[in-house]
């Protein structure tokens, strides 16, 4: 199996343990990533200039095709970018503006490249599949589990041809569960993580990470999640949110390659955790006895 | 008699009309309707209405179905922002934007506040998309100078670096320390594009 590893920006800067886990987790599991030299995805353009964040994302679509290998993401903002962009550049005013763009900028223009992307979560649910994810597991987890799926996971809907449900996502669930882990259903598990609003409104936004905070606090092991904004809203904003409110929430936020890490019995050294802010020290005491 | 009546909303014209059928003596000599009443019951002046504002949100391939909304909350309701914030509601903004209410829309700093979660958008009975809506108002108002100076910030940061958090000589140690291969420091194609 082959894919070709798209980054984005945030998560090569600021959150390596979850491009770490990954690479190791498909080193593991006999899963080979490339990587051709892609670029920002457009997202965090696109509240300012949607042309331009498509023309970025039209750019990333054409570097993929240069190959026959489709795209994994880890940030699930770049991958609902992506295919987005490929949805909107199939109407014809549209594309019209993002050439417009392309040839000015880059003497060049998108001609429907339509690479296949997928996350990396879906890719292991729906390609490599649980049963074999199961026969891989070396080292069973007893741990008790909330997961947070996130928006651009599976919404909005029509970009994902049927891969899971919007309002009630399970595909995580069963990811984790197939590490022998319980996933324990609680209220607001499709609730945003307000990390988009960071750079609007830093009130609002941490506001909404409290909200899933307060109701997860005591109650589990640890927060399972798969985009990099999630996760410094939950476990780097769960440090401050604990200084700011002197509330200790103390809910280590694992990506999910770094729990399927531990499942697939590797060494936590190589899964990035001396980058988690919440402290994962009890939680490891307890996968290795 | 001839009378010039101003009343609050467009749904009172059919009433005054009828009122007016039952006296022959009475005929209307103008109606204008001066204000709107939103759902969640305050009034809104429609002198502001613009009707370029209209036209060029009725190009936009985000706002195509804008018109479909019916007002029944459904974004509002399912919104994670509303939940925390009162200031923000997606319905509130649907309606003044079919209005041709721009100043309202833009004057404060509601529009900005959508997370892009996607809720409104899955449940929306009249395929409105709502979020898709956002982002050509939030367009056209950076277009006017109006977006959050943060937001800018970041275009002219993938403009100068190629990338949101550059990849510096520090990152780049770590990550080799971590075993994970170099990348592009400066994604030139970003550069351009942001540039334009």
């Amino acid at each position: 199996m082959k894919y070709q590893l798209f980054l984005g920006c945030t998560i090569p800067a600021r959150q390596s343990n979850y491009e770490q886990s990954a690479r190791r987790v498909s080193e593991s599991l006999g899963i080979e990533l490339s990587d051709p030299e892609f670029g920002c995805c457009g997202f965090p353009v696109e509240p300012v200039d949607e042309v331009k964040a498509l023309a970025m994302a039209a750019m990333n679509l054409k570097k993929a095709s240069e190959n026959d290998v489709p795209v994994v993401t880890l940030c699930s903002a770049c991958g609902e970018m992506l295919l987005k962009a490929e949805k909107l550049l199939g109407d014809e005013e549209m594309a019209k503006k993002v050439n417009a763009v392309l040839s000015k900028t880059l003497e060049t223009t998108y001609n429907r490249e339509k690479p296949e992307v997928l996350h990396f979560a879906r890719m292991l649910h729906q390609v490599y599949g649980l049963d074999k994810i199961r026969e891989k597991v070396k080292r069973p987890l007893s741990l008790k589990v909330a997961t947070h799926p996130g928006c651009h996971y599976v919404r909005p809907k029509d970009l994902f041809a049927g891969f899971d449900d919007p309002e009630y996502p399970r595909s995580l669930d069963e990811l984790v569960e197939a590490t022998g882990a319980e996933s324990v259903d609680y209220v607001g598990k499709t609730d945003c993580c307000g990390g988009s609003l960071l750079a609007v409104d830093e009130k609002v936004s941490k506001a909404m990470t409290r909200k899933k905070l307060d109701r997860l606090k005591g109650k589990v092991d640890a927060l399972v999640l798969i985009c990099p904004f999630c996760g410094i809203m939950y476990d780097k904003y769960q440090r401050l949110l604990e200084e700011e409110t002197q509330t200790k929430y103390g809910i280590p936020v694992l990506y999910y390659p770094q729990l399927l890490g531990l499942a697939l019995g590797l060494d936590p050294d190589e899964l990035g955790f001396d980058v988690n802010s919440v402290p994962v020290k009890e939680l490891l005491e307890k996968v290795i006895k | 008699m001839t009378v010039t009546l101003r009343i609050h909303a467009i749904k009172y014209v059919s009433r005054v009309l009828w009122v007016s059928s039952l006296y022959s003596n009475l005929l209307i000599n103008e109606i204008r309707v001066i204000g709107i009443n939103m759902a969640e019951g305050t009034m809104v002046d429609l002198s502001g209405s613009d009707t370029r504002f209209l036209r060029s949100l009725s190009k936009e391939l985000g706002a195509a179905d804008l018109s479909k909304c019916f007002q029944c909350g459904v974004c509002t309701a399912s919104c994670p922002v509303r939940e925390i914030e009162e200031r923000f509601n997606p319905r509130r903004i649907m309606k003044l934007a079919k209005l041709g209410l721009k100043d309202e829309v833009f004057k404060s700093d509601f529009i900005w506040l959508c997370s892009m979660c996607f809720m409104c958008h899955e449940r929306c009975p009249q395929d409105v998309k709502p979020p898709d809506v956002m982002t050509v108002l939030r367009n056209m108002a950076a277009k006017e100078g109006m977006a959050p100076p943060n937001l800018v910030k970041l275009v002219n940061v993938l403009a100068k670096n190629g990338r949101v958090y550059p990849l510096d000589d520090f990152t780049a140690e770590e990550r080799e320390d971590r075993d994970l291969p170099e990348l592009e420091q400066e994604p030139g194609f970003i550069k351009k594009i942001a540039e334009a």
